[in-house]
C-alpha cells in the first residue's frame, strides 16, 4: 500500500508513539510546518484505510477516554520505506539540478 | 442550532458503518477542534465544509468499492453453484433413469411433481450453504435475502419448469443427448411449463429448502473462522 499524504503524515506522527485523533491532527499540521491541515473528517477516513491495511492498530484509551492508535510493525516498515522512496527521489532531484544541493 | 450539533447533522454524508465506528470520535474531535482554532468563524466552516465533502466522497467509494461489489460477486457464486448443482442434479437423474432403463418402461416419463420439487429442493439447498458459506450475516437480513432470491428465483423457473415439460412429453433419457438436454434445461423451461400450480409447488419447495438451510445455519463460517 502506498499512503496518500495525508496517511503518510499520520503514520509519521504515530511513529512517534501512540495518539488520539485530536493530537494527530494537531502534528500532522505541526509536521507539515502548517501546509497540510487535515480536519476530522480526512483524519478517520485516512485511521480506517490504515487500519484496514494493517498499518496501525487501535490501542489502550488516555486518561480523558479517548481512541489512540499506534503503528503496527507492518506500518512502521511501511513509513519507513515511504521515507526512504522518497529521499531517493529528493536525492535524484537534486542531482538533476531541480532542487538545490544540500551542502 | 450549536456547531456541533451541525456536525453531527453533517455526518449523516457518510456510509453509516463509518459513521457507526468513528462517528463519535469525529465529534469529539471537532469540538476540540473548534476550541482551539484560531481561524474566523467563515475560514473555519468553510474549511470543515470542505473537509467533510472530500472525506465522505472517498469514505462512499471505499464503501462501494470494497462492500456491495463484493457481496454481488458473492451473491453471483451463490447463484452460479445453485445452477451447477441443479444441472448436475437434473443430468445425474437423467443418467440414473437410462442406466436402469428397460423396455417395460417405455413410454413412461418422470413424475413431473416430485422431480420438479426434488430440482427446487438441490437449488434452495445449495444457493442456501453456498450464501452461508459466502456471505456475511448482515446481508443476509430478509432485505438482501429477497434480492438473493431474485436471483435464483429465474433459475428455478427454468429448471423447474423445465423438468416439468420434460416429464410430461415423455422423455426418452437413453436418447438424449446431455448437450442437448442441459440447452433445453435453459431454454424450453418457460414455456414448457405446463401449469402454474407446477411452478408454485416447485418455488415453495426452493424457498422452504433455502429458507431452512438459513435458519439452520444463522451464523456464517466467514464469520466464525475470524471469531478464533
Amino acid at each position: 500500500m502506498t499512503p496518500t499524504r495525508a496517511e503518510f503524515h499520520v503514520l509519521l506522527a504515530l511513529h512517534e508513539g501512540p495518539r488520539h485523533g485530536y493530537r494527530l491532527m494537531q502534528d500532522v499540521e505541526e509536521l507539515s510546518s502548517g501546509r497540510l491541515q487535515i480536519g476530522p473528517g480526512t483524519l478517520y477516513t485516512a485511521i480506517k484505510r490504515l487500519r484496514a491495511a494493517g498499518l496501525i492498530t487501535e490501542t489502550d484509551a488516555d486518561a480523558e477516554r479517548r481512541r489512540c492508535y499506534k503503528l503496527t510493525r507492518k506500518g512502521r516498515t511501511v513509513v519507513e520505506e515511504e521515507a526512504q522512496r522518497m529521499n531517493d527521489l529528493v536525492r535524484l532531484a537534486r542531482k538533476r539540478g531541480l532542487l538545490p544541493s544540500a551542502s | 442550532m450549536t456547531a456541533d450539533r451541525i456536525y453531527s447533522a453533517l455526518l449523516v454524508l457518510y456510509p453509516r458503518s463509518f459513521r457507526h465506528e468513528y462517528g463519535a470520535d469525529m465529534r469529539a474531535a471537532f469540538s476540540e477542534l473548534r476550541r482551539s482554532t484560531a481561524k474566523t468563524p467563515l475560514a473555519f466552516w468553510s474549511f470543515v465544509i470542505a473537509d467533510v465533502t472530500r472525506s465522505a466522497a472517498g469514505a462512499q467509494i471505499d464503501e462501494w468499492r470494497r462492500g456491495p461489489r463484493q457481496i454481488a460477486l458473492r451473491l453471483a457464486a451463490s447463484s452460479a453453484a445453485g445452477l451447477a448443482a441443479t444441472a448436475a442434479a437434473a443430468h445425474g437423474t437423467m443418467w440414473l433413469y437410462g442406466y436402469f432403463y428397460h423396455p417395460y418402461l417405455e413410454g413412461t416419463a418422470l413424475p413431473e411433481a416430485p422431480y420438479g420439487i426434488f430440482l427446487g429442493l438441490v437449488l434452495g439447498g445449495t444457493v442456501g450453504v453456498a450464501q452461508w458459506l459466502l456471505l456475511p450475516a448482515r446481508v443476509r437480513r430478509a432485505s438482501t435475502w429477497a434480492l438473493a432470491s431474485a436471483v435464483a428465483v429465474p433459475i428455478a423457473v427454468l429448471f423447474c419448469s423445465a423438468a416439468v415439460d420434460r416429464a410430461l412429453t415423455g422423455l426418452n433419457p437413453v436418447a438424449a443427448e446431455p448437450q442437448r438436454l442441459t440447452i433445453d434445461l435453459l431454454f424450453v423451461g418457460v414455456r414448457g411449463a405446463r401449469t402454474w400450480i407446477d411452478l408454485a409447488v416447485q418455488f415453495a419447495a426452493m424457498a422452504a429448502s433455502a429458507l431452512t438451510i438459513r435458519a439452520l445455519m444463522r451464523r456464517p463460517l466467514m464469520e466464525r473462522r475470524h471469531a478464533h
